[in-house]
């Protein structure tokens, strides 16, 4: 009887624990994250698209992994081709202040 | 001498009078604490005065404490990247994203989470200092957890990349670049 106590007063915690543990787990989460409509960047002004942009090409690379997969290549190949030119409200490069 | 003895006497009584006013003032100030009559819910904003000691606390705190913080380059696409997943799936439901104006969260905690997708003026280190700071450590008592005990560094400067560029993105791009594929997920488990 004293054994058993000891189990549920040392389990308790540790079920209390792994709670925590898997609520930090960012699969926990998956069930916010939406499937990129690509499509929508196609409507964009394509005069005002800078390629060297960070946020371009990140969104160039987003798309590009979910239009073919895993193995999809970098943002400066195919992929971009295939994409539109503007994708982006704002094409001004990013601050300088942000490199250093 | 006598008028020696009655200066003493005087600076005595007035060193008294200052020791009273004291211990009246922490008797009252106890007092106050213990009664309970001070409003703890989250619906019943502070008065200004706590207001004001409370919000220059925590700004003064995290000034300190940011300062020394040396920042990186934050121009990657890869940063973005990870860092817009990152904020989708732990940031989003109380700061808010493009076409969100408010959630549950935003109106029933308090103080209420800042919208991260407003432009913030001045400087960008700093600012980059201060958020890095608040997502690693946390803020007590706001709801803001300290993600730093389960998320490394390059993680958390990942978001505070995404963060400078997030007021510029519309619904659709905050889509695209919050998305995370399987490999991405796969990666992070």
């Amino acid at each position: 009887v004293k054994q058993h106590r000891i189990s549920i007063w040392l389990g308790a915690p540790v079920l209390l624990l792994s709670v925590f543990v898997n609520a930090h787990d960012p699969s926990e989460h998956m069930k916010d994250s939406q499937a990129p409509d690509c499509t929508a960047i196609q409507n964009m002004d394509q005069s005002k698209t800078d390629m060297n942009d960070p946020l371009v090409q990140a969104m160039m690379q987003k798309c590009a992994k979910h239009m073919h997969g895993d193995s999809a290549p970098a943002a400066h190949d195919h992929a971009a081709d295939e994409l539109p030119k503007s994708a982006i409200k704002n094409p001004e490069p990013q601050k300088s202040e942000h490199n250093n | 001498m006598e008028k020696a003895n009655r200066l003493q006497e005087s600076g005595m009584t007035s060193i008294k009078t200052l020791m009273l006013a004291c211990v009246i003032a922490l008797a009252a100030g106890a007092a106050f604490l213990y009664s309970g009559v001070y409003s703890m819910g989250a619906d019943v904003p502070h008065n200004r005065l706590t207001h004001k000691l409370l919000e220059t606390l925590r700004e003064r705190s995290i000034a300190h404490a940011a300062s020394s913080i040396v920042v990186p380059a934050l121009n990657k696409s890869e940063q973005l990247m990870a860092g817009g997943a990152d904020y989708n799936e732990m940031c989003a439901e109380c700061h808010l994203k493009p076409g969100k104006q408010k959630s549950d969260f935003t109106v029933g905690l308090y103080p209420s989470p800042p919208n991260l997708t407003h432009a913030y003026s001045g400087d960008a280190q700093t600012e980059a200092r201060r958020r890095f700071w608040i997502i690693k450590h946390g803020i007590k008592a706001s709801g803001m957890p300290a993600w730093g005990k389960t998320h490394d560094d390059e993680r958390i400067w990942n978001m505070v990349a995404f963060l400078q560029r997030l007021p510029e993105l519309s619904s659709a791009q905050y889509v695209i670049l919050t998305s995370r594929d399987d490999a991405e997920t796969s990666h992070h488990h």
